[in-house]
């Protein structure tokens, strides 16, 4: 693939460099001429109603895809398209109080609303017409939003969050040209079938899959504060599951995920065969592994482990907007400046990373969905909370954006993680971190700890109405025995509550690993990395994993018993 | 779109180069082989075995383009799309696992039956034997589970009539001669939505529009464990124009343009096509001028595609064997699962007027020149379709069934299409039908007699799966939500004067029309209009069903006008919402060329 050209384009270069392209800018950008012809036509209209809009963004998200699947060495699909959708943010009211605004008390009204409007990109009549249908449908309902807002704010008692509802940020300007790598999902399909070939040999394996996604995807953004932003980036996703049944029925998965921005992020044939030949291998010894029962103790988590601990403990509940609903759990609002971590720990967010050590970090961007551009944002620093991940709605003491607002296609942005770094000033290697585990066994007379070696996810409840826990999904899981042995087991999920599992961080190792993958929340799916070290937590406790009552399959493999 | 949203899913067929003979052998065999292991072994300690297994491959794929103001919506291609679907019963035909609710089948994770598997689009014999086993293993596992559940909850009840759950039918093979139709070139496809979607542009008096088109195809392979065995070719093409507007007050005022074939070059040439989008965009126009019908009770004459619908919309869905399930939850019994059919009580009644026959005739290939597109040799489950007279003379002789059993009907007509019982081309036939202008004239009579200053006639109402503004639902209907098919708004309607003029009428709805309004058809046209639409029926209860569940199949309909004495016509209820603020950018004096992005 040709390196893609990436143009730093600021209004003033633009118009020279367009020129020497020789091309008139114009024409160079008729998505978002069209764009910006609509929103002025609709800004001039709508901000002289009798309820005027006093801000209307219109972002457009063109996504070219290319998908392969394949089961046990034969293609199951395999296809390609391409889509465009279209955003509209409108506000009417202002910034202090607009239609965005919660409605307190009305769990249905501020349940996120999916409009997926597809448009075609090639001709501007056409997008200027559907932009123009959907300004009208939302400019209404901003309207009739904005009254019941006003209603509830004088029904209800007085917020606790006096925040305003949009905060100022400056205009930007910012062209990339857009991507389009050639991809040919031929030599793609040979791959998969090879990569899921050897599964077939082991009648113990139900499912053995492999999906290639490959996503480009280029935005347009304008908005009536003048920023206009074209962004384009490239996904590639290789994901390999396969999953066996122990004898009690339990599912036994295994997943590998590779992510990357380009073809050449992903690994060679030789390690991906390497690693498959590591599922089936653990897939069997998952069968047989003993099932370990509920359990506090102390347990140490790879770095991939806790790059999801860490996302689902801490970066879901220093989101900005969450600590204004009320109904939220807002678990850090009133600590910052306290210190939440040992001193040695600092944790990041900085979507300005594209890249650590091999591997490409698919939280990075450079706008965010707000055209807001993305910055580094220091959450915790030397133990200490310092601040929140925002999008353009502030909260009490954080009256700006810091380029987190992001969202999928056809809903409202809210703040997100992008890549989260867990930093530490003092490391240990890993030898001494589990030296450091089994002395902990000795005070404590336990029989093990646990290695949480690898994850598949995890997923947390941030709100006021469930319990504030979170639950990461473990696959590989080992027993550490007080003379240093290891012990694969099965059928736990590591569970917890923020603050007490938080309190519970000791230390950390000097090995970082990575975990790319793709968040959803209410603002829909995401991409977003997490890197940190291994970390020895004091005490975890770990449940029963939700389990199948399904036997095996009654006969045998169809080629042992014809 | 519906029928787009299946063609972007489907799509091309990787095998189209092979020899289909052996392709078809080895899936074939790999099918029967597991079938045999099956019947002869599967077995849990102490449990039912399968008494009847059945097993279907589907090989997909489609081409099909959306465009909207000649630009296109995204453009999708890629590999077909093959999969299994297993159907398998444990007990006997007089009780056995199906027409069950069961709550608990949405826990299984690793195949659930009914639901459809991935197959190797390659013939890999080894592969497809272990995709067919699980699938097998899972279908077992569950009916197994859902018989004794069904016994259970049998128990305490006193069961007023002992229906079968499964009728017996001879086996039968077949299979179709000749290949799947060729697929219409993309760029062919592209062009005909582009270049029909650009004539909206010249219309600024419609607000939303779009122009979709395409062909499908799939090859459905089944065998079952009684001997039955088919291979079905099956393709459908289609172009459609989804126009909608608002009047000056607001009103929402929708309408399409549809075209339908087997194949691609069944369909309409572009000047055609184009002809009759252009009349539709300029009977929008005028009906965002027309006034309305504030109340109107009357005589009602339904010709052309409105009585088609009527027919589709009102009286066919009642003209199914649709059997209500055992539930085994009684808090949830009617959640999800179709209500009965009020027309299971009238068979041997009279249901429609002396002078009206009714018929099923999935054989008839044509009416007239008009071919007819809802034509099959064998059903879904391989029973050899056949004609049925489903109401003779007025009276209801039986209802169209699938090999589920209801009351009275207690055996298939040939009828099951996809999941469920369904019309294939239906017939309607009067008996000394009226010439188009003595219809004409008795609707004026009644007119006269009832002192009115006019009547109605209606041509075009709105089609369930024609439509622009669709909201997504992302459950299915909620209880009593379908129980009575609702006819949708009249689309073209006019006020006939005494003197013949006709006036157009805004919008209208007709109150009160159910299945049993039809015993009062005044009069029926001699002339029959064929017409060709899918049919929405409550959605499938996905707790009970088994089989595939696939896009509503196309019937052709073959209906007289019919002229009803007194019908109720009311505006459209409900809140208007505003028209745009702004006028439409098309309107808009500019020129711009297309160029990159």
């Amino acid at each position: 693939m040709k390196s893609p050209h990436r143009g730093v384009l600021f209004p003033t270069l633009l118009a020279a460099a367009s020129l020497l392209a020789g091309h008139p800018v114009r024409g160079a950008t008729p998505v978002l001429d069209a764009m910006k012809e609509e929103l002025q036509r609709s800004v001039e209209t709508l901000s002289k109603q009798p309820t005027p809009l006093y801000f209307l963004s219109y972002e457009v998200t063109g996504n070219r895809r290319y998908s392969v699947r394949a089961s046990f060495g034969n293609i199951t699909g395999s296809s390609e398209g391409d889509n465009a959708v279209v955003d509209v943010d409108l506000r009417v009211g202002s910034p202090e109080l607009d239609n965005t605004h919660s409605i307190r008390g009305d769990r249905l009204s501020n349940f996120p609303r999916y409009a997926y409007q597809q448009t075609p990109l090639e001709d501007p009549e056409a997008l200027r017409s559907i932009l123009w249908r959907r300004t009208d449908q939302q400019y209404k309902a901003a309207v009739e939003q904005l009254a019941k807002v006003k209603a509830n704010v004088r029904v209800k008692v007085e917020e606790e969050d006096q925040a305003g509802d949009f905060s100022a940020e400056p205009a930007q300007k910012w062209l990339e040209e857009p991507l389009s790598p050639e991809f040919d999902r031929t030599p793609w399909e040979e791959k998969l079938r090879r990569y899921t070939a050897p599964f077939s040999a082991y009648g113990h394996i139900y499912s053995a899959n492999a999906t290639l996604s490959v996503n480009v995807e280029t935005r347009w953004y304008v908005n009536s504060e003048g920023s206009e932003i074209r962004t384009s980036q490239s996904y590639y996703r290789l994901m390999i599951m396969a999953y066996t049944k122990a004898e009690d029925g339990m599912e036994l998965p295994r997943y590998e995920s590779f992510f990357s921005f380009t073809p050449e992020g992903l690994p060679d044939d030789s390690q991906i065969l390497q690693t498959v030949q590591e599922m089936i291998a653990d897939l069997q010894a998952l069968r047989e592994a003993p099932l370990v029962d509920p359990f506090t103790g102390p347990a140490i988590l790879s770095g991939r482990a806790s790059g999801v601990f860490f996302h689902e403990i801490l970066g879901h509940r220093v989101e900005g907007h969450r600590q204004k609903r009320e109904e939220e759990g807002q678990t850090f609002k009133k600590m910052v400046n306290q210190k939440v971590l040992p001193e040695t720990f600092s944790v990041i967010f900085d979507p300005t990373v594209r890249r650590r050590e091999s591997m490409d970090l698919v939280g990075a961007y450079r706008y965010d969905n707000q055209g807001v551009k993305a910055r580094r944002v220091p959450v915790i620093e030397n133990g200490v909370l310092k601040n929140f991940l925002m999008s353009r709605t502030p909260i009490e003491g954080f009256s700006r954006s810091n380029g987190h607002g992001r969202k999928q296609a056809g809903l409202a942005a809210v703040a997100r993680q992008s890549n989260l770094f867990v930093e530490v000033t003092r490391s240990h290697s890993r030898e001494e971190l589990k030296a450091m585990l089994i002395e902990r066994l000795e005070q404590e007379d336990k029989p093990f700890g646990l290695y949480f070696k690898d994850v598949q996810g995890g997923f947390t409840f941030t709100g006021r109405s469930t319990p504030n826990m979170f639950n990461v999904l473990p696959v590989m899981v080992y027993r550490i025995y007080p003379d240093g042995r290891e012990e694969l087991v099965r059928g736990v999920d590591l569970i917890g509550t923020p603050l007490t599992a938080f309190s519970k961080i000791m230390a950390a190792d000097d090995q970082f690993e990575s975990f790319n993958g793709i968040c959803g929340a209410e603002s829909g799916g995401v991409p977003v990395s997490a890197v940190s070290p291994a970390v020895l937590v004091s005490q975890i406790e770990v449940q029963k994993k939700e389990k199948s009552v399904e036997r095996l399959p009654i006969l045998s493999p169809p080629w042992e018993s014809p | 779109m519906k029928r787009g949203a299946i063609c972007t899913l489907g799509m091309t067929v990787l095998l189209a180069g092979l020899p289909l003979q052996a392709q078809e052998n080895l899936l074939m065999k790999a099918l029967r082989d597991e079938m045999g292991r099956t019947m002869e072994r599967l077995q849990l300690e102490e449990m039912d075995r399968p008494y009847y297994v059945a097993y279907w491959v589907r090989e997909s794929e489609g081409r099909s383009r959306t465009a909207i103001l000649g630009g296109l919506l995204g453009r999708g291609r890629g590999s077909g799309n093959r999969s299994l679907s297993v159907e398998l019963r444990v007990g006997d035909h007089d009780l056995d696992n199906t027409n069950f609710t069961d709550f608990g089948r949405l826990r299984s994770r690793v195949v659930r039956e009914g639901f459809p598997v991935s197959l190797p689009l390659r013939d890999d014999y080894k592969e497809l034997r272990r995709q067919i086993w699980l699938a097998t293993d899972g279908a077992y596992k569950q009916a197994v589970h859902s018989l004794a559940k069904k016994r259970a909850s049998l128990q305490n009840k006193t069961r007023v009539e002992e229906i079968p759950d499964f009728s017996r039918e001879g086996p039968v093979e077949h299979r179709d001669e000749g290949d799947l139709a060729p697929l219409p070139a993309e760029a062919q496809v592209e062009e005909t939505v582009q270049q029909l979607s650009a004539l909206f542009k010249g219309m600024p008096q419609v607000f939303d529009s779009r122009v979709s088109a395409g062909q499908s195809r799939v090859r459905t392979y089944f065998i079952n464990s009684e001997g039955s065995s088919y291979i079905r070719n099956f393709s459908s093409a289609s172009i459609q124009a989804l126009a909608a507007t608002q009047a000056a007050d607001g009103t929402h005022l929708e309408d399409f343009v549809v075209a339908r074939g087997r194949h691609w070059k069944d369909l309409p040439g572009q000047a055609e096509l184009a002809a009759r989008i252009r009349a539709m965009a300029e009977r929008l126009g005028r009906l965002r001028e027309a006034g309305f019908v504030e109340r109107y009770n009357g005589p009602v004459l339904f010709e052309g595609q409105a009585a088609a619908e009527l027919v589709s919309q009102i009286l066919a869905p009642r003209l199914l064997a649709l059997r209500t399930p055992v539930a085994d939850n009684p808090m949830f019994s009617r959640f999800g699962s179709s209500p009965q059919n009020p027309f299971l009580e009238k068979l041997g009644a009279r249901v429609l007027p002396r002078f009206l026959n009714v018929i099923d005739d999935p054989t008839a290939g044509s009416h007239g020149e008009a071919p007819l597109l809802g034509g099959y040799e064998v059903d879904e489950e391989g029973v050899r379709s056949r004609r049925t007279t489903v109401v003779q003379r007025g009276i209801l002789k039986t209802l169209l069934a699938t090999r589920t059993p209801v009351s009275g009907v207690s055996n298939s007509t040939g009828n099951r299409r996809n999941a469920r019982p369904n019309p294939s081309n239906l017939f309607l036939i009067p008996r000394n039908g009226l010439k188009q202008e003595e219809i004409s004239r008795e609707l004026l009579d009644l007119v006269e007699e009832r002192g009115l200053d006019f009547g109605i006639v209606v041509r075009r109402i709105g089609s369930p799966d024609m439509r622009l503004s669709r909201e997504r639902g992302f459950f299915f209907s909620m209880p009593g939500e379908e129980e009575r098919p609702k006819l949708k708004p009249l689309t073209e309607a006019y006020k006939v004067f005494p003197d013949g003029r006709e006036e157009l009428i805004r919008k209208a709805v007709i109150l009160g029309l159910s299945a049993s309004s039809f015993r009062e058809v005044a009069a029926a046209s001699e002339v029959l209009t064929p017409h060709h639409t899918t049919m929405r029926l409550p959605m499938m209860n996905p707790f009970s069903s088994i089989g595939f569940m696939g896009p509503p199949p196309i019937i052709s309909l073959v209906v007289p006008s019919f002229l009803f004495e007194d019908l109720a016509l009311r505006r459209p209820p409900g809140d208007i919402p505003r028209p745009p603020l702004l006028a439409s950018p098309l309107s808009l004096p500019q020129v711009r060329e297309p160029a990159g992005r």
